[in-house]
């Protein structure tokens, strides 16, 4: 049999268009996009497509898109590109439950002499824009607030957090790697100043990734490049384009944006179909919500006196993570988790199950019922 | 087997067929448009050769696509000859006037009959020397264009695509301009002309050019666009070898900078 994957926060897998996609750049755009020549032009003009379909799905200009290798670099250029942009040391805030690449930069920031804020959220998850109001500084260079989160699936307030530091004259950076495939995301909206994702996380392929810089900020100082060599991405990214992701990137942003409102409903669907197997058959306990204010294809579970890492490796055919994949080799508990405040059993026995674009009832009734069969007949888990 | 139409081509509507296909993919076939197609272009030194002529020809079939494309097309053609007999780069201020029949048209002018069109010819000598003027005017009063900026004797462009655009240099009392400026000067002179059609709901100026071509005419758009340009305005600018069998085509308006 098959197995059910079951794990489209981790990454997705491509859509065939964007398998089409890349075969046509394979064979017909090989050209290095920055040559002079024929080809080079046309594999330019490509490249330039793709970036038109970015900009378009995002509400912004074709020229404040840069391509990237994925959401961890543009966070990382993101965030330490503002810091650097300014002589000496910086105010940076940031939240609890941001994505390791977001965290860890933060961290590499405050090595280097910047402070660094990091604010708690509530029982949710959420971010509380007041927090982030009290916690503006005349010296503070960046706010980082993610869209939704990987693990638990919280929308956060940006649009409300993008009034506040606008207001201050502050950027916003937002990491939407795990919101953009599900939510109507525009930049002038949701007041943000850099934002990134990356495209294996919307049916596109892996290594590449898309930072937006609005040209206010751009207009007013470039961020600091983190690599330095041809002058690719007008002197932000050096580097020979990867034409083939950059294309399949384009077909992913597409494909989304045709159908990402009809497939979001569809998704919560699923999703409700399998807890309600799930609570037929197994008890559970919801750690993340389900309705307005999550994303709506995932959801966060803990199964009481079950260790999920065990768990999993009994249940067969099935694709789901205990944790934010990135994460879990650290072999401690989760921080997002932990940050809402969650007893470390209920940590221990969290899985986390997000449905995609190929997922079907039938798989969401037989992941239900694989997941309760081993739960169910678990003996309790001593300390 | 692959398919050689760009998956992240314009789909869902008629575009002309063959080698004009992807420089009209942008031309509205519900509304009216006017066009100023620019092809045909040869530099006095050399005389009308094979680029110029077969790009003419590009310039043609574009032209008479766009009108089969709507009936209420509006399309005029321009050659840009290059009358300058040096580099731009060249420091010199301002060049006399260009003489009257100091060229012969004469496979072009046949060209047009044969397809029943005509077109206006654009001296690069006396864009350059309106940009020069619009830069002089400019040093006077800086304020009034905040993207461009003066770096010692250096008119820099504020670009959002490249690291640096030179837009000319100061030389005492002149202005020489650079390359991207005489672009936008034309830019500038083609949409004049074609906003002589307040009924065409867009205009467009179609480019035919050299590759070699790539870096100062995207400039010159970049710079037109963003300081000129309207929302309903879009320069496509189009590539190709001297045969022109195979042009490539990039799109732009003033919102993608």
């Amino acid at each position: 049999m098959a197995t059910i994957y079951l794990d489209h926060q981790a990454t997705t897998p491509m859509d065939p268009a964007v398998v089409e996609a890349m075969n046509f750049a394979a064979t017909h755009c090989y050209a290095n996009p920055s040559s002079p020549h024929a080809a080079g032009i046309r594999a330019f003009r490509e490249v330039e497509r793709a970036r038109g379909a970015v900009a378009r799905l995002i509400g912004a200009g074709r020229s404040e898109i840069y391509f990237t290798s994925g959401a961890t670099e543009g966070n990382n250029l993101a965030i330490k590109g503002v810091a650097a942009r300014t002589g000496g040391p910086r105010h940076v805030v940031t939240t609890a439950v941001e994505h390791k690449s977001v965290l860890d930069t933060c961290r590499s920031l405050r090595e280097a002499g910047h402070e660094v804020t990091v604010l708690p959220v509530d029982g949710e998850g959420r971010i509380d824009p007041g927090r982030v109001a009290a916690a503006l500084r005349p010296d503070t260079a960046l706010v980082s607030v993610m869209l939704a989160n990987n693990e638990i699936s919280t929308v956060q307030p940006v649009a409300e957090i993008g009034a506040i530091t606008c207001a201050a004259g502050v950027p916003l950076h937002c990491d939407a790697t795990q919101g953009v495939g599900s939510l109507p995301v525009d930049v002038r909206t949701l007041g943000v100043d850099l934002l990134t994702f990356s495209g294996h996380k919307i049916y596109g392929p892996k290594g590449v990734g898309v930072l937006y810089v609005s040209n206010r900020l751009s207009d007013r100082a470039p961020l600091a490049p983190l690599l330095h060599g041809g002058g690719q991405e007008r002197g932000l990214r050096a580097g020979t384009l990867n034409t083939a992701a950059v294309i399949g990137l384009g077909a992913a942003v597409g494909v989304l944006a045709a159908g990402r409102e009809e497939e979001a409903v569809r998704l919560a669907g699923l999703r409700g179909r399998f807890l309600t197997e799930l609570a037929h058959r197994v008890p559970y306990t919801l750690n993340s919500g389900t309705g307005p204010g999550f994303l709506p294809h995932a959801v966060n579970l803990s199964f009481p006196d079950v260790d999920a890492q065990q768990l999993l490796l009994e249940v067969a055919g099935l694709a789901v993570s205990t944790g934010s994949a990135c994460n879990s080799s650290a072999q401690e508990p989760s921080h997002v988790l932990r940050a809402i405040g969650l007893p470390p059993e209920r940590i221990r026995g969290s899985v986390r199950i997000a449905f995609g674009r190929f997922s079907t009832e039938a798989e969401a009734v037989r992941a239900a019922h694989a997941l309760a069969a081993v739960a169910g007949a678990r003996p309790p888990v001593t300390a | 087997m692959t398919s050689t139409t760009s998956p992240l081509a314009p789909r869902g509507r008629t575009v002309p067929a063959g080698r004009v296909a992807p420089l009209l993919e942008t031309v509205s076939p519900t509304s009216r448009s006017a066009l100023l197609v620019a092809g045909g272009y040869f530099d006095t030194a050399v005389g009308i050769g094979a680029f110029s002529l077969n790009s003419f020809a590009l310039a043609q079939e574009t032209g008479a696509a766009a009108r089969r494309l709507h009936r209420g097309n509006k399309v005029l053609y321009d050659v840009i000859v290059n009358d300058l007999g040096m580099s731009c780069s060249t420091d010199v201020c301002t060049l006399p006037a260009a003489g009257p029949a100091e060229t012969d048209l004469t496979p072009l002018t046949a060209a047009a009959a044969e397809a029943g069109t005509d077109f206006t010819v654009t001296r690069e000598r006396n864009l350059r020397n309106r940009a020069a003027r619009s830069m002089k005017r400019w040093l006077r009063e800086p304020a009034a264009q905040p993207l461009f900026s003066l770096d010692g004797d250096e008119i820099v462009f504020r670009s959002r695509q490249y690291e640096k655009v030179l837009a000319g240099v100061v030389k005492g009392d002149h202005v020489v301009p650079r390359c991207p400026l005489i672009v936008a000067e034309y830019f500038a002179r083609y949409f004049a002309r074609l906003r002589a059609f307040p009924d065409c709901a867009h205009r467009h100026v179609i480019d035919i050019n050299s590759l070699a071509d790539r870096d100062k005419v995207t400039k010159g758009a970049e710079i037109y666009l963003r300081t000129l340009g309207t929302p309903e305005e879009e320069i496509v600018l189009v590539f190709a070898d001297a045969a022109c069998a195979d042009p490539t085509a990039l799109t732009y308006t003033a919102y993608d900078f």
